[in-house]
């Protein structure tokens, strides 16, 4: 029964109001000036569904030197001595019920933009671009990829 | 309510909300009253964790019996079945899934978006048995091919004369290696495959596609929490000329006028309001001839033996289709008449009932088993019989005191021969791909559980043995008109949505001509 994976499957909402982060961090200046990568940050473990938080020793890495005296970066630097996460506030959230895997899209030579935008031109992490059913399915129809239930959602057993 | 409009529609889903689309497009005012809330899906679905749910995501036990669909994140959404029951002949169970909210079932239905074909139209004229609708395929092709791209269906042409090609967004998606090998097992044992054609978008409903535009024009006041106790009729002139209702939160009580009235309340409560009307059963067939389609759910579960222990490889895992009809049509079976089609997809987990083991056996059985599965589900056509029917419970009443539906719908043996004859066919198929049979069966879901309940207000060009005409038009009220699912004559195997929107969009052009007439 396909009903109710769709009904759920469209219920992620999409908002464009910036969350409130914990520490105020610039993609702008990272992604942008400094033209870091996105995965220079952001790795993609194995088995590969999630895109992760960098830990905090990797942000230390730079900034045991750079701006330490930054109200905000020994904010960073706090989290990294007490050995506690920064509870980064996620912008992008894909549903439990959606097998969603970074490492595919990634393998099949999707690039990051596509479905977070510009995000090298952003102060403030925002959500650019609406990660729906609807979205998701017209990009696999554009590039030929299956668009069957069951391709992202569990079948009831 | 005062004043008096030119049509009254009572429902807002696939039917009803294609009826206001059209008829407030073509100038007609409009009143529509759905027995269900008005809800704004962006603002008030909210996306919870299952560890917030005291139940896990299960939902809290006898909630709802008859609807195994629900969990408990979409538990508000289905219609309450203590404030709307009905009942059934012990043993002989009747799962009937509702959703009262303005937009009816199209909220959540699974899109998939099949034309049918003369196979269905003139079936008796194909196989003897039951009786050909008063229309045919060509009859209805126009408004399939405005439909479809209304609701933005995705397809693949093939020239399938049981399932007739239709105005699609190309599909042309590559298929994995494993479905690649099934296909091709199809095609050895002259099995039909193609992809899936379904409505695409976010929400595909009544809600965002039909009403909007038929509120844009000025020409519809919608009624929302409006449940529709019975229609009124004008004894000078034995038409009918508009609705009792009760507010579904005070409980008041209200009458709208209307010179005409299309219902569109969904197969068996637009039946119920005529029930209880006591209006156009001149033929004594209204309730009866109740089908649907029978679904075996996962009549096989394969596992496809290169993806186990994680080893699959790109490309191997992932995607599914569809097989239409392939029995009957230019064959006979011995064991049974019309046909079933299955639905596939590959890539699944099969659940812990799959294996007889327990405990850390179970989980590395399991995680074996992770992401190789192969299944198909049977939809199999149920044939529309007289014994099969709906009547009114006078001893009981729902929530606003309106008798309720007592449902009498059992498979029989056609039924049942189709349904082994699927898990035979379906597992040939998957051991000539290569695949690994880890079950199969060929219990069907009790009746009603497809959610595809159809006749019971059937078409027909004989007023003694049917209540619509050719138009969705009572043969005994010329102003009264029912577009659901009611008004089907067979069913095939194919999903009713598509042709519940062709036939509204087509009965309320008729409607509108009529009228200027003066016709109704």
């Amino acid at each position: 029964m396909k009903l109710v994976i769709l009904f759920i499957a469209s219920l992620v909402l999409w908002s464009a109001d910036p969350p409130k982060q914990p520490i105020a961090f610039s993609h702008k200046h990272h992604a942008g000036s400094l033209n870091l990568k996105c995965e220079t940050c952001h790795v993609n473990p194995a088995p590969g569904e999630m895109m992760t938080f960098p830990a905090e020793s990797k942000c230390m890495g730079c900034h045991q030197v750079i701006k330490k005296e930054s109200a905000e970066i020994q904010r960073l630097a706090k989290f990294f001595t007490d050995k506690k996460r920064v509870p980064w506030v996620r912008v992008y959230q894909v549903p439990s019920f959606v097998f969603w895997s970074h490492k595919t899209h990634i393998d099949a030579g999707n690039t990051c933009t596509e479905c977070h935008g510009d995000v090298a031109a952003l102060e403030v992490m925002t959500k650019l671009k609406e990660l729906s059913m609807g979205s998701c399915m017209d990009c696999h129809r554009q590039k030929k990829v299956s668009n069957d239930c069951t391709f992202c959602h569990d079948k009831e057993n | 309510m005062k004043t008096e409009y030119d049509v009254l529609i009572i429902g807002s889903g696939a039917s009803g909300g294609m009826a206001a689309h059209t008829l407030t497009k073509l100038g007609a005012k409009c009143v529509m009253l759905d027995a269900g809330a008005l809800i704004d899906p962006e603002k008030q679905r909210v996306l919870r964790a299952v560890s917030d749910l005291p139940y896990r995501g299960f939902g809290k036990p006898g909630r709802f019996p008859h609807v195994t669909q629900a969990s408990e994140f979409s538990a508000n959404m289905w219609a309450d079945e203590k404030e709307n029951p009905y009942t059934y002949d012990p043993g002989n169970p009747y799962y009937w899934v509702r959703i009262r909210l303005v937009g009816g079932k199209t909220l959540a239905w699974g899109r998939a978006s099949w034309r049918l074909s003369d196979y269905e139209f003139k079936c008796k004229d194909h196989d003897g048995f039951g009786d050909n609708w008063p229309i045919e395929y060509k009859d209805l092709a126009p408004f399939y091919d405005r439909v479809e791209p209304m609701f933005r269906v995705s397809g693949r042409k093939e020239g399938f004369p049981q399932i007739p090609d239709g105005n699609f967004l190309a599909d042309e998606s590559r298929d994995s290696l494993c479905v690649q090998r099934f296909l091709d097992s199809c095609r050895r044992q002259e099995v039909p495959t193609t992809k899936q054609r379904r409505s695409t978008g976010t929400l595909a409903s009544s809600l965002n596609l039909l009403l909007p535009e038929a509120l844009a024009t000025g020409n519809l006041t919608l009624v929302p929490n409006a449940v529709v106790r019975e229609l009124s009729l004008d004894k000078a002139t034995g038409k009918v000329n508009g609705a009792h209702f009760v507010d579904r939160i005070s409980k008041r009580e209200f009458h709208v006028k209307a010179k005409a009235i299309v219902l569109g309340a969904s197969t068996l409560e637009s039946t119920r309001i005529l029930l209880n009307s006591n209006l156009a059963n001149s033929s004594g067939t209204l309730g009866h001839y109740l089908f649907d389609q029978f679904y075996v759910k996962n009549v096989v579960q394969a596992i496809v033996p290169e993806a186990r222990g994680g080893k699959a490889p790109r490309n191997l895992m992932g995607g599914g289709g569809y097989i239409p009809r392939f029995r009957n049509l230019k064959t006979k079976s011995k064991d049974f008449i019309r046909g079933y089609s299955y639905d596939f997809g590959s890539g699944n987990t099969p659940g812990p009932q799959y294996f007889s083991a327990y405990g850390e056996k179970l989980w590395n059985q399991m995680a074996d088993a992770q992401g190789t599965g192969f299944s198909l589900t049977t939809m199999g056509e149920v044939l529309p019989r007289f014994e099969n029917y709906v009547r009114i419970n006078r001893t009981k009443t729902d929530a606003w005191g309106i008798p309720i539906l007592h449902i009498n719908q059992k498979y029989t043996a056609n039924e049942f021969a189709m349904a082994k004859d699927s898990m035979n066919t379906a597992e040939a198929l998957c051991k000539d791909s290569g695949f690994e049979i880890l079950a199969k069966h060929w219990e069907m879901v009790p009746p009603g559980e497809s959610i595809h309940e159809l006749g019971t207000t059937r078409m027909g060009s004989d007023p003694k043995r049917s209540v619509l005409n050719g138009w969705n038009q009572t043969h005994d009220i010329k102003n009264l008109f029912v577009v659901d699912g009611g008004a089907f004559v067979s069913g095939g195997s194919q999903n009713p949505t598509l042709t519940i929107l062709a036939l509204t969009m087509r009965a309320s052009e008729y409607l509108m001509d009529q009228s200027k007439k003066g016709s109704l």
